[in-house]
């Protein structure tokens, strides 16, 4: 099965969140990528049926996913970017409130229920009231809730937020055991996550595909963008101020910067091989003094 | 048929040779099986499973202020002789028993859960009117049951009394979903004060009390328009998914 985005816009007064966006999903993981503002929530939330496109159309097999309405909700999992919970409901009551409202019936609810607690490490503390819960542990029962029923396609708005690292390296475990036959849409800030999870990355700007692609493909948009340079902490100073620093690197007297630029930015530079986190910076970063340079000493 | 004529249809059956289906054919009646599995009619919700959750989920708060407020009507009610005492006595226990109900059917939007719920197969509307019907049923219950109390121990009419019953019972409902509507009010302690600043007017307006039943009529047929029509806006806007609370 297909899910198509067909030329779909989204507007907001003036303002244009998503613009003209087109792209066609079939089983994977898609991980979103792009700056805050870009559009990507308001993607997702039009991808889910929540919001209605200013233009064009979203369609699940052919079929537009207003006119599928209960169908296509039923094949839906999601996980919005923030998430409230009612104070008096425990772990266990918000998974199994959820799953009523999502047609399970209670013995499907609750064996689904304590295999997903088990799965986020929760299972301990089902009895516990949500509002105790560290933003971890929240986060965590927002991922399982999504998947109460099995769905076909789960769209996940920033999962990794709030998750420390070993609770996201369980996360892509569990993202990559679930993906099979499955269109899995995730956005995130955490440039790893995607790059370790989706098998396409679409890039986002301006509320605009940008480009779409695997990892090394896209990767190679920016493969003479990247250089790397060792100079004295005056001259960092100085390349700092006119270009994008995706790092520096102390050593004695010297800096090492790793610089995201079209041109060489100095005599010495070299190119090297670019990674996401230089291509996300290509794309979304302007040209600001990286306050990390403030920390270098100039004698 | 004896055992020969059986036994010789089985080797004639065993010996008929059928040629293998060709691979594309094989894959083509996968593809087409999946495809039919994919169609498949989901199966819908049973109401009554609907119902049984949402009473289950609903706040303690909600029903016990339904009891508290048939216990105090009875507890009070023995001093009262006047209609004008029962008519206050009726817009101060009203108002209490709807404390709780928009802030109930509203939950998901005061508590930031409409985004979760908005993509459940069972509709955020659906849910809404349920919802209404558990509370504005178990509502009308209890000023049924106390209109009943105080029309027998009073001897005043039955209708006149459910007439007075209802009237706040519209103002409150009409009130709290002002706040959320026009005001775009969403905490708990902003409904809390509405009702609470509405039960101490309804209270004072005792004073009034003394106006012809057919303005009293009329009053409860303006104030249940009002609340139909704005309960209907809200569930036709829920409908078309522009309702929904989202942040940011």
């Amino acid at each position: 099965m297909e899910l198509s985005i067909n030329n779909v816009t989204r507007q907001y007064g003036n303002k244009i969140a998503v613009d003209n966006f087109s792209a066609t999903l079939t089983s994977g993981v898609y991980g979103l990528l792009g700056a805050n503002g870009a559009g990507k929530t308001t993607l997702m939330r039009l991808v889910c049926d929540i919001l209605k496109p200013s233009a064009g159309e979203i369609t699940y097999g052919g079929v537009n996913v207003t006119e599928l309405g209960e169908d296509y909700r039923d094949l839906l999992g999601y996980l919005p970017q923030q998430f409230g919970y009612y104070p008096d409901f425990s772990a266990y009551d918000y998974m199994m409130y959820l799953a009523s409202l999502k047609g399970l019936d209670h013995s499907a609810a609750r064996k689904k229920t304590l295999e997903l607690l088990e799965t986020i490490g929760l299972l301990n503390e089902k009895k516990n009231k949500i509002k105790t819960f560290s933003g971890g542990m929240r986060q965590r029962l927002g991922i399982a809730q999504a998947m109460l029923n099995d769905p076909k396609i789960l769209v996940l708005d920033e999962p990794t937020a709030g998750l420390d690292p070993k609770e996201r390296v369980n996360f892509r475990n569990l993202i990559s055991s679930f993906s099979q036959d499955r269109i899995i849409i995730l956005s995130t800030h955490i440039v790893s996550d995607v790059e370790y999870i989706a098998d396409e990355i679409m890039m986002m700007k301006s509320g605009q595909l940008l480009s779409r692609g695997n990892a090394q493909s896209i990767i190679k948009t920016v493969e003479h963008s990247v250089w790397e340079v060792t100079v004295s902490a005056e001259a960092a100073e100085k390349i700092n101020a006119k270009f994008i620093i995706s790092n520096l690197k102390h050593s004695d007297d010297y800096v090492t910067l790793r610089i995201v630029a079209e041109n060489k930015p100095h005599e010495q530079a070299v190119n090297v091989r670019p990674n996401l986190e230089d291509l996300y910076l290509y794309y979304f970063q302007e040209v600001e003094p990286n306050d990390n340079i403030n920390q270098i000493r100039v004698d | 048929m004896n055992k020969g004529d059986i036994s010789r249809i089985k080797t004639t059956l065993l010996e008929y040779k059928i040629a293998s289906p060709r691979d594309e054919d094989r894959l083509k009646t996968i593809e087409l099986a999946q495809a039919a599995l994919e169609r498949r009619k989901s199966v819908g919700t049973p109401l009554s499973s609907l119902f049984t959750t949402q009473a289950k989920y609903m706040s303690k708060f909600l029903w016990v202020t339904q009891i508290l407020a048939i216990i105090f009507t009875v507890m009070t009610s023995d001093g009262f002789s006047t209609i004008n005492e029962i008519q206050g006595l009726i817009f101060t226990v009203v108002p209490i028993l709807t404390f709780y109900a928009v802030p109930e059917v509203m939950k998901a939007k005061i508590y930031g859960m409409s985004e979760v719920e908005a993509v459940c197969k069972n509709s955020p509307a659906k849910i809404m009117i349920i919802k209404l019907i558990i509370i504005g049923t178990v509502n009308i219950g209890a000023i049924l049951a106390i209109t009943l109390f105080l029309s027998s121990k009073f001897d005043v009419r039955f209708i006149e009394l459910l007439v007075y019953g209802l009237i706040p019972f519209n103002i409150m409902n009409i009130m709290n979903l002002l706040v959320l509507d026009v005001l775009k009010l969403k905490s708990p302690f902003a409904f809390l004060s509405t009702s609470l600043v509405t039960t101490l007017l309804l209270h004072l307006t005792r004073i009034y009390f003394d106006i012809a039943q057919h303005v009293w009529n009329g009053l409860f047929f303006v104030s249940a328009i009002l609340l139909i029509f704005e309960l209907y806006r809200l569930v036709i806007t829920m409908r078309e998914r522009q309702e929904l609370l989202i942040w940011n």
